[in-house]
């Protein structure tokens, strides 16, 4: 943990080094310095209203990556292991696959108003993809001896689904969690620029409005630093639940 | 030999092709009930299929193969795989388990049994660790405690020790005649290594061919004798066994 959390530092030293020179070229209007925009976040912390667009951003991004999961990773599941459903869903998953969901952005604000719904939706629906496609690939290529191997044990079928599918998928499927997650923030990001008040997304898009470069690079930071905990936080989960993986 | 289980297994005219060709064709044999078989024959000529019928894994083209238990109903059956069919994803611990999980026996009489299996197969200290962090020789044991948990009227055992060095093979074995003496399973056992099939099979069959026909089949008289491998009638099956499976070679 020790390790880790100094190659992070290191890393941090690194872009702020870019960060920096960057700056020194490019001129402060452009892009300002790393040490003024840290000075701007840890006072942002300190209001209320700073906490308020954190906390809206971290609740859809949440409730999106929570939703793709308990959805796309139990189709995934039914598609990969059951050839059936999977000729009657694999056309309509890879014809929708490539859309730019993003572009339902107004669609999806007219049908779901303009609150949390649409945004969660929308960036659900954008990673959603991604951990199915995975699930569904890595079900598929499941090693037949294991499922041999839990036929000679008489299970059921539901039974091999969590004694066997489930836990040899699941390594997969968080992978492609963890890289939803960075699309998600990336979605969140569009989603939030765009008929809202609320969220990090609007506080770039509203600082780069007034001109206001350490705002903006404010925001930039907190969302950058909300991308990085997601990807820990899927790291954490791996850990957890892939133990085996470690040994 | 007097208190056998009445349980044993029956082979009629099986046969097996798969769109290649023929893998086996007309074979028949049977195994008396707390006996046990070793199937010799070199590699490919369909001693793992024939071990996937008997495990029910797929079903014969034609013919008929019957495990009857004690009950007279079909034998509890279990079934070491070649490469140990371990779960990766559960402890030691868990993979002994699970067998008895899945047939919803209560979690104290599985903790019960696990620890109990952990001691007889000299695997205590391992239950926590991953079958990834053990050796062959571990691996394999495991494999068969997991197998021989449900208590099995029928063990059947592919290849179990082809991928273990020499010195961990001859101890397993040994583990395996101490386990199959406590118990007296019915076990059919699929080798390509004629003094393992000496060693442990009360009846040897060789098989060779494609499609795989029996080319040989003797009872062994030196089975489970106190000099083991030493004995000479040991030495005389292994070479009978050897010509059988040299003529099969000149007769191809």
């Amino acid at each position: 943990m020790k390790k880790h959390l100094m190659r992070y530092g290191a890393a941090c030293l690194f872009l702020g080094f870019l960060w920096q020179t960057g700056s020194m070229c490019l001129g402060e209007f452009v892009l300002p310095r790393p040490w003024d925009v840290l000075v701007f976040l840890v006072e942002s912390l300190g209001e209320p209203a700073f906490w308020s667009h954190i906390a809206a951003s971290v609740r859809r991004v949440l409730l999106a990556l929570v939703l793709a999961w308990c959805t796309a990773f139990p189709l995934g599941l039914a598609m990969g292991y059951g050839r059936r459903l999977d000729a009657v869903l694999s056309p309509l998953v890879f014809l929708t696959y490539p859309l730019p969901k993003i572009v339902l952005l107004p669609l999806f604000l007219i049908l779901f108003g303009l609150g949390d719904l649409p945004r969660v939706l929308l960036i659900a629906l954008t990673v959603g993809y991604q951990i199915l496609v995975v699930t569904r690939a890595s079900a598929q290529a499941l090693d037949q001896r294991y499922i041999d191997a839990f036929r000679t044990l008489y299970g059921t079928t539901a039974q091999m689904v969590r004694h066997v599918l489930v836990p040899a998928v699941l390594p997969d499927a968080i992978t492609a969690l963890r890289v939803a997650s960075g699309t998600a923030v990336a979605v969140l990001f569009m989603a939030e620029s765009f008929a809202t008040q609320e969220g990090l997304g609007f506080l770039i898009m509203d600082a780069w409005g007034r001109n206001d470069q350490p705002e903006m690079f404010t925001g930039i930071l907190a969302m950058s630093i909300l991308g990085v905990v997601l990807y820990e936080g899927c790291n954490m989960l791996e850990r957890r639940c892939c133990r085996w993986r470690l040994a | 030999m007097t208190d056998l289980p009445v349980s044993g297994i029956t082979v009629r005219n099986i046969s097996l092709a798969y769109p290649q060709g023929d893998v086996l064709r007309d074979l028949s044999f049977c195994v008396p009930p707390g006996e046990t078989l070793a199937v010799v024959g070199p590699s490919g000529c369909g001693k793992s299929t024939l071990m996937s019928l008997l495990a029910g894994l797929r079903n014969a083209d034609a013919g008929s193969i019957s495990l009857t238990g004690k009950s007279g109903g079909p034998a509890r059956t279990a079934f070491v795989m070649q490469d140990f069919g371990l779960f990766p994803w559960k402890t030691v611990e868990r993979n002994l388990a699970l067998p008895l999980e899945l047939a919803g026996i209560p979690n104290d009489t599985i903790r019960h049994a696990v620890s109990a299996m952990l001691e007889e197969l000299g695997l205590q200290g391992l239950g926590p660790r991953f079958p990834l962090s053990l050796s062959g020789g571990q691996r394999q044991r495991v494999a068969i405690g997991r197998a021989l948990i449900t208590d099995p009227e029928v063990l059947l055992l592919d290849e179990p020790f082809s991928s273990l060095d020499a010195l961990t093979r001859e101890h397993l074995q040994s583990g395996v005649l101490a386990l199959w003496r406590k118990r007296r399973f019915t076990c059919v056992l699929v080798t390509h290594n004629i003094g393992e099939a000496v060693f442990l099979g009360g009846h040897v069959m060789a098989l060779r061919g494609s499609p795989a026909k029996i080319v040989f089949w003797a009872d062994n008289p030196s089975f489970a004798s106190p000099e083991g491998r030493d004995a000479p009638a040991a030495a005389v099956l292994a070479s009978r066994i050897r010509a059988a499976l040299a003529d099969g070679d000149s007769a191809e």
